[in-house]
């Protein structure tokens, strides 16, 4: 009988060599590796997939142009053609994400975005980008942004501040979205894995059957959230540059 | 119910739990900090969620808006 883990195990932060800068403890650890490996395979997939820019694209080159066109789609429908200039970001935010979701269902690896730290980090950077390009766009007016149309001046006084409030939320709803999901479907596959240990060769069929079903669900999931994650930022965006309500 | 309504349906949920955590997690450690128990947490609460429900309606106007254009809404997912 196999030795019992914990299902959270799998999201313990390993350092693999420790550094410290000024008592600041800035080791690489599992998580970094995984991040950096995501980083070079998401490189080497629009690398080498368009290095011979065939008329007609084989697997790999039919991947990075299938991904690069639909990113390219979602950033045009919804900023428009201002959203060009962003589009380089956008893409690279959702490949690397899709990444890291899809690595962290590969046996034994570890689900970077299934830590919150990493995903608030993202979506915190990407909320400070797009108030910045609000003000730098449209100077103080970007506050008009929080006064809705159309009512009366005594009760803005309590709308101004609610709007205040939900824009300050978005940060944290967007990274919660994206760790809450990674984190509960990861969680789900382990307790199940340990059910197929528990029940043995007699019972253990049940739960791996689903398994097999839900890992199916967790590469839905982990392609949805990469989705999500893109299409709020370029709505975010969008919410910026156009001031619209 | 589609696919694609799970998906705003689950957009909204995250939304108004965010404002929930926001709010409670902010005045948690006001009251911490400033012992301004339990009126700090209470606001929060009350604050992040009416936050949380704002966007979670703005969302789902947006929705609903593209839905009776008529658009095949590719907004949300």
């Amino acid at each position: 009988m196999a030795e019992m883990h914990s299902p959270m195990e799998q999201f313990e932060i390993k350092r693999l060599l420790t550094w410290k800068i000024g008592g600041l403890d800035v080791s690489f650890t599992n998580s970094s590796s995984w991040m950096i490996i995501a980083v070079i395979l998401a490189t080497a997939v629009f690398v080498v997939g368009m290095r011979r820019r065939a008329l007609v694209p084989g697997k790999l080159q039919s991947a990075a142009e299938v991904g690069y066109e639909f990113i390219a789609g979602m950033v045009r429908d919804n900023v428009g053609d201002e959203g060009k200039k962003y589009f380089p970001f956008i893409l690279t935010l959702f490949i690397f994400i899709l990444f890291c979701n899809v690595l962290g269902l590969v046996p034994y690896s570890f689900t970077v975005t299934s830590h919150i730290v990493v995903t608030f980090a993202m979506a915190i950077f990407v909320m400070v980008g797009v108030t910045l390009i609000g003000f730098a766009r449209h100077g103080l007016h970007f506050l008009s942004f929080f006064v809705p149309k159309g009512v009366p001046a005594a009760l803005l006084l309590l709308l101004v501040p609610i709007e205040i409030i939900s824009y300050l939320i978005r940060p944290f709803s967007l990274s919660i979205r994206l760790f809450a999901n990674m984190l509960a479907g990861h969680t789900m596959l382990k307790v199940f894995g340990g059910f197929v240990v528990m029940m043995g060769l007699l019972g253990g069929w049940a739960p791996l059957a689903f398994i097999v079903v839900l890992t199916g669900l967790e590469l839905l999931i982990a392609f949805l959230q990469a989705y999500v994650f893109a299409i709020l930022t370029c709505l975010y965006l969008n919410d910026a540059l156009h001031l619209s309500h | 119910m589609s696919q694609r309504q799970t998906g705003v349906a689950y957009r909204v949920l995250v939304d108004m739990i965010a404002g929930l955590l926001l709010g409670g997690f902010l005045g948690y450690w006001l009251d911490r900090w400033l012992g301004w128990a339990p009126y700090a947490l209470v606001s929060g609460l009350i604050l992040g969620f009416i936050g949380g429900v704002n966007n979670a309606w703005r969302a789902i106007r947006e929705y609903s808006a593209a839905a009776a254009r008529g658009e095949d809404d590719r907004r949300l997912p």
